[in-house]
């Protein structure tokens, strides 16, 4: 690929995306729909062309580059079929200028609705049936941008609750999550995965997980960690509910983390010891410095998990409750709404 | 006791209270040493005063860290060795000639009970082929000596995959993988969030314990809970290797004091995010107990049993009498 083809806002997303800078879902759809406004808003057909055949193969170009920085989540692979789509129906009548301008606002009107009031309208769905109480402990795990609105939405609504963060090595995504809750005043306990089996004091009532994609026999593709949380949660006999947005929805069906996964740097998992003091250690030497030189050591970073659905009390979308067994008809649902409108 | 006893007895306490001295193989090993040096060296008129002596000392250094239970196994096992062996005596008619051979014969038995420590490393490690079988996939969880032996063992003979989840925030795995790789095993290390991902590939999970409770389940690193369900959900069965002084007669119930035990976040958090930190309560638990139902076969140095068939086992090494020292 020709890196002088790429807009330079685009490679300076794919850096972001690369170096984990902007991570989860949404925020990575926001984003690159942000940054695509800015590739379309200088964009200018070549000499006989047509826009809305060309300008579909520079998007596929952007993509492409996009998917190499980091693989595409399934929120951004819906927003690039929109996209497309979009382009696909333009009227070859229309000048250059209007098409552009039509094809921003679109973008603009996508991350507003799939996104922004989806995420009001699951907030307030889960706050107005009363699916977080006074006196809850809610266990959560890694950052989602929605249940981190939720929780702040509940709290500022005065409701009583406490929130556990759960985390894991390498990422601890979940510590921007509970510097968030911290700020805005929750009383929040933090632990590990490996501590989530034996919380009793207090004991979770509920768990309340994001999620990557919801595949189509309901199960849900999340952050690795997110599907030994669900498990332990269903054990305890506590609900666990899913926010999703209708966007994330996806027919693809995967019936484990390993038909489709991705793979995160290895040198994240020997290079992490080191910032971490241990005794077994001895300094702040990485026990595995050197693990390229054992031929027979392999490093394995997943970044997924599947969550089977029989784990899942409990999908929240904007379309409302959702039981996992219905996220197929809800996928067929949504797209039949769009090829309608 | 004698000047020089005594000072080795409070060496030994301040080695435990500076964890100088840890782990469950070393403590049981310096305990039952230190106990045979009492016996030899004080001076008792009849078995029911060194009983006296031994709870005694045995309070003291169980009381140095409660959290080291092999301690505990090595004092009472040692009561255990003194009541048998003056049952064995003929009645008493010449006292002082009745104490010297029950001293020379609980010397003995101590000693015997320390070459067997020695040897179970061995002894379980030369069960790794009934269990671990050619192309296998094995999952286990941080660090264990035993555990390393029995797969070291079983790598002499058989080709497998060992999985080595790396047990945040200690991360003792990466140790594990490392000594696994360097003898020559296929090793892969995980992340503690892989668990789930993986298990559905993995055709057993082999565990080492921190000790394993009257009622066959296990005190182990925080996390080995977290596998333990997991496999459970999946169906795998869980191996548990662990020598008999890790073995307590204590159950659960008498345990909480070392499941309580939480680290601090060192390693969870990082102090410099002091702002947030000072706000939140970090949860970083020790240890887990792992109940009986969870595991599917204990392995120890006597052999490879059910966990329920542990309360019988300890009949052999502990006495009733000494539950509460």
């Amino acid at each position: 690929m020709k890196w002088t083809t790429i807009h330079p806002a685009v490679l300076n997303l794919g850096l972001q995306y690369a170096e984990w800078g902007i991570a989860g879902g949404n925020a990575r759809c926001t984003a690159m729909l942000n940054t695509f406004a800015r590739v379309i808003a200088d964009y200018t057909t070549p000499p006989h062309q047509t826009l809305s055949r060309h300008l579909t193969s520079v998007v596929s170009r952007h993509v492409d580059f996009l998917n190499t920085t980091r693989a595409l989540s399934t929120s951004m692979k819906a927003a690039v079929r929109f996209l497309k789509h979009e382009i696909s129906v333009l009227s070859p009548d229309l000048p250059d200028e209007d098409a552009k301008a039509g094809l921003i606002a679109q973008m603009r009107s996508f991350v507003e609705a799939k996104i922004d009031f989806a995420d009001k309208a699951i907030v307030k769905e889960t706050l107005d049936k009363g699916k977080i109480r006074p006196g809850d402990v809610i266990l959560t795990y890694g950052f989602s941008s929605v249940v981190n609105k939720l929780l702040l939405k509940a709290h500022a609504r005065k409701i009583p609750f406490r929130v556990v963060v759960a985390d894991a090595r390498p990422k601890f995504e979940g510590q921007r999550l509970l510097a968030s809750l911290v700020a805005a005043g929750i009383p929040c306990s933090y632990c590990l995965l490996t501590a989530v089996p034996s919380l009793t004091a207090p004991r979770p009532t509920k768990v309340i997980l994001g999620a990557s994609a919801v595949l189509a026999n309901g199960s849900i593709m999340s952050r690795a960690g997110t599907a030994s949380v669900a498990l332990l949660a269903r054990m305890a006999r506590a609900p666990v509910i899913v926010c999703a947005e209708n966007y994330k929805f996806t027919e693809t069906l995967r019936l484990d983390a390993f038909v489709w996964n991705e793979l995160g740097d290895s040198e994240e998992l020997s290079a992490a010891a080191a910032t971490m003091p241990v005794t077994s250690t001895g300094g702040h030497v990485s026990v595995l410095h050197n693990w390229r030189d054992i031929a027979s050591l392999k490093l394995l970073n997943l970044h997924y998990d599947i969550t089977p659905a029989e784990d899942v009390t409990l999908i929240i979308s904007e379309s409302g409750f959702i039981p996992p067994s219905s996220a197929y008809m809800v996928f067929k649902e949504i797209e039949q709404n769009v090829s309608l409108a | 006791m004698s000047k020089d006893v005594s000072l080795q007895v409070d060496a030994f306490i301040a080695r435990l209270r500076r964890r100088q001295t840890v782990g469950s193989f070393n403590v049981a090993i310096e305990s039952a040493k230190i106990l045979h040096n009492v016996v030899s060296g004080s001076r008792w008129p009849d078995q029911d005063h060194l009983i006296d002596l031994l709870q005694h000392v045995g309070r003291r250094l169980i009381a140095a860290q409660p959290g080291e239970i092999a301690v505990a196994n090595a004092v009472r096992r040692v009561l255990n060795i003194v009541r048998e062996e003056a049952t064995k005596l003929p009645l008493p008619e010449n006292p002082k000639e009745f104490r010297e051979q029950l001293r020379a014969g609980v010397k003995q038995a101590i000693l015997d009970m320390i070459d067997d420590f020695l040897h179970s490393g061995p002894h379980i490690a030369s069960q790794a082929l009934q269990h671990v079988h050619p192309n296998d996939r094995v999952l286990t969880f941080g660090w264990s000596k035993t555990v390393l032996e029995f797969l070291k063992e079983a790598g002499k003979l058989r080709k497998f995959q060992v999985m080595v989840v790396e047990a945040a925030p200690a991360c003792s795995g990466h140790q594990m993988a490392v000594e696994l790789a360097t003898a020559g095993i296929d090793t892969t290390l995980v992340t503690d969030a892989a668990v789930l991902a993986l298990m559905p590939k993995v055709d057993k999970i082999i565990l080492g314990a921190h000790a394993v409770t009257a009622d066959g389940g296990m005190i182990a690193t925080a996390g080995s809970l977290l596998v333990a369900e997991v496999a459970k959900a999946c169906k795998r069965p869980i191996i548990v290797c662990s020598g008999m002084y890790k073995v307590s007669p204590l159950g659960l119930m008498q345990q909480q004091e070392v499941l309580s035990l939480n680290s601090c976040p060192n390693g969870v958090y990082d102090f410099e995010e002091g702002d947030v930190v000072e706000r939140v309560e970090v949860v970083n638990p020790h240890y887990d107990f792992v109940p009986a139902e969870l595991i599917s076969v204990l392995v120890t140095n006597m052999g490879t049993h059910p966990p329920s068939y542990m309360s019988h086992m300890l009949d052999d090494v502990y006495s009733k009498l000494d539950l509460v020292i």
